[in-house]
């Protein structure tokens, strides 16, 4: 299939392995512009002899970014012009224009919608991972770092993790992120970008949730352990039955208010070469200009995926509250 | 039953309760009367474990508590007392989030391993005993302040305890509550429960307790019968006190 775009002439054929694509070009030029907008830093091939003398490899993956970027910049009249001009090509008129004409309309509408939405899927699966350890990290470092200070008697290292905590707050997730995806590896631990964004988070995460979970607990009057323990129940049961069950009513709303920023916070695991939501906006909005549409469209994107979120805070909320009213 | 000797507890470099020795026999109900400050609340405290002393030793049937028990490490031990002496506080620190009788039964259940069917008929006996049994499915927060502190009652009774010990059970309330707590407590004496109460009511001092203890400034100033600790009271401090309380 070859393509007329703003960006040039290019030429698609699948070729070599099932998901290997060559893009070809007779210009260098034109395939260079054309990998800068579609984000990719794939080497550019040169057979001198051949009809089109430039060309790269593409993987399935990476095709789809080539292939947004080619059909927003689709070239119309361009196209017919080329077509009307050349003799051999008069009895393809027809066919090519009821082909393109259906193109159009996709790009119009549906494809638009079906690229996004397709890509969107990516930053809700680190968030939904990220929310499993970072809850139960939380749960962990605030019992290492919080109850001392409410119910005393912790034996020393209990102290210790304040100051992880600490470190976790302090620094930009961005930072950890890159962390773990340059630093790591040089002391030879790889971490995959997707899993790095799932523990980057995650234990950025925790940190914050440590802290609201503390808060939580000391807003527990000490009354309430010294009536579980006059009970004859140990220290560990009046945790389970008494002071975390008050607790984690008062925590429900911040803590999802945090689940909502992480999910929001995805966005900055661009960093470290994940393609996500709004990474995949700004390669769209740089290659086809039509940056306010697409910003309108990812914001809706964000909504729809964070309202759930909200919605769920409410109902348990409202479950939790019914139980035990004022 | 109790036995106390020279119990010494400092908060920071105050003496709070300084040489403490105290002995209640069982089915004894003892008054502790006195100024606030006087270290009353922590001396009850330190009966049950809640509060650790730097001196002396609380005997509990046959459990010692000593200066050197620590609370984490003698848990057992502690648990073990706890199980025998109910606490009633003068907050009530009723779980918030259960309900009444979801209150009564958790320690129970959970301590006693008792099963729910039973520890909820023991519940309910109880909560008949303190006159309440149509609030068993309420919350906490849905009850006056008499109901909630006849609740604690009931709850700490529901563990079986063979001591009582009351810190201002009737002091958090309003007045026309204080009756219907103190009639549970009055009850509760007259039944052969050995109770130790910080009250200020002399009423129930006067009427129900076989013994009224004086504390201030952490010390027994004056320990008698109630007849003669109201009408012959010996030592000047005393005095000052119940002065102060029937001039009000």
């Amino acid at each position: 299939m070859w393509i007329c775009s703003k960006l040039g002439f290019f030429s698609l054929v699948k070729k070599g392995r099932p998901d290997s694509w060559q893009v070809r070009a007779r210009s260098e030029a034109d395939l260079r512009t054309l990998l800068t907008a579609a984000g990719l830093k794939t080497e550019i091939l040169s057979t001198p002899d051949g009809d089109y003398a430039f060309r790269f490899v593409v993987d399935t993956e990476d095709l789809s970014r080539v292939f947004a970027v080619l059909v927003y910049s689709i070239d119309y009249p361009n196209f017919k012009s080329c077509l009307e001009t050349l003799p051999q090509q008069q009895d393809k008129l027809a066919v090519y224009h009821e082909f393109w004409s259906q193109m159009r309309k996709i790009q119009d509408a549906t494809l638009l919608s079906p690229l996004l939405r397709k890509r969107s899927v990516q930053p809700k699966i680190p968030e939904r991972v990220a929310r499993l350890p970072g809850g139960y990290l939380a749960r962990t470092l605030e019992t290492l770092n919080g109850f001392k200070d409410k119910y005393g008697h912790w034996p020393t290292r209990m102290h210790l993790p304040a100051p992880a905590v600490e470190a976790l707050r302090g620094t930009p997730v961005m930072l950890q992120l890159y962390f773990i995806f340059f630093f790591l590896p040089e002391v030879g631990i790889n971490v995959p970008a997707f899993w790095t964004a799932i523990f980057g988070l995650a234990i950025n995460y925790s940190a914050y949730e440590s802290e609201i979970y503390r808060a939580g607990l000391q807003a527990i009057p000490p009354g309430q352990m010294e009536a579980a323990l006059s009970l004859g129940m140990s220290r560990a049961l009046a945790l389970r039955r008494v002071i975390v069950p008050q607790a984690v009513r008062i925590v429900i709303p911040p803590v999802v208010n945090d689940f909502i920023a992480l999910f929001k916070d995805t966005s900055v695991c661009s960093v470290v070469t994940l393609v996500e939501l709004t990474k995949r906006f700004s390669v769209l909005s740089q290659s086809t200009q039509a940056t306010v549409e697409l910003m309108g469209l990812t914001a809706i994107l964000y909504l729809l995926m964070s309202a759930p979120l909200t919605l769920l805070s409410r109902r348990l909320e409202r479950r939790l509250g019914l139980e035990a009213p004022r | 039953m109790i036995a106390v000797r020279d119990l010494v507890k400092r908060f920071g470099g105050q003496e709070v309760l300084a040489g403490i020795s105290l002995e209640v026999q069982k089915g004894e109900v003892a008054a502790v009367m006195g100024p606030s400050g006087g270290g009353k609340s922590t001396l009850l405290r330190c009966l049950n474990g809640l509060e650790t002393f730097d001196g002396g030793a609380v005997r509990i049937g046959d459990s010692e508590l000593t200066a050197t028990t620590h609370p984490r490490r003698d848990a057992r031990l502690l648990q073990s007392i706890r199980r025998r002496v109910g606490f009633v506080f003068q907050q009530f620190n009723l779980f918030p989030h259960l309900t009444v009788l979801e209150n009564l039964t958790l320690a129970p259940i959970w301590v006693r391993k008792m099963p729910k069917k039973e520890a909820e008929e023991t519940a309910m006996l109880y909560l008949e005993r303190v006159r309440i049994p149509e609030q068993a499915k309420k919350y906490p927060g849905q009850l006056s302040g008499g109901q909630q502190q006849r609740v604690a009652i009931a709850r700490s009774l529901c563990m079986n305890p063979k001591i009582m010990l009351f810190d201002e059970p009737t002091s958090a309330l309003d007045p026309e509550m204080i009756k219907e707590v103190l009639d549970v407590m009055v009850e509760l004496a007259r039944s052969g429960m050995t109770m130790i109460c910080v009250t200020h009511e002399m009423g129930f001092a006067r009427t129900v307790a076989n013994r009224v203890i004086f504390m201030d400034r952490g010390e027994i100033i004056e320990q008698a019968d109630p007849e003669n600790f109201f009408n012959n009271p010996r030592s000047d401090r005393t005095k000052l006190f119940l002065s102060q309380i029937l001039h009000h």
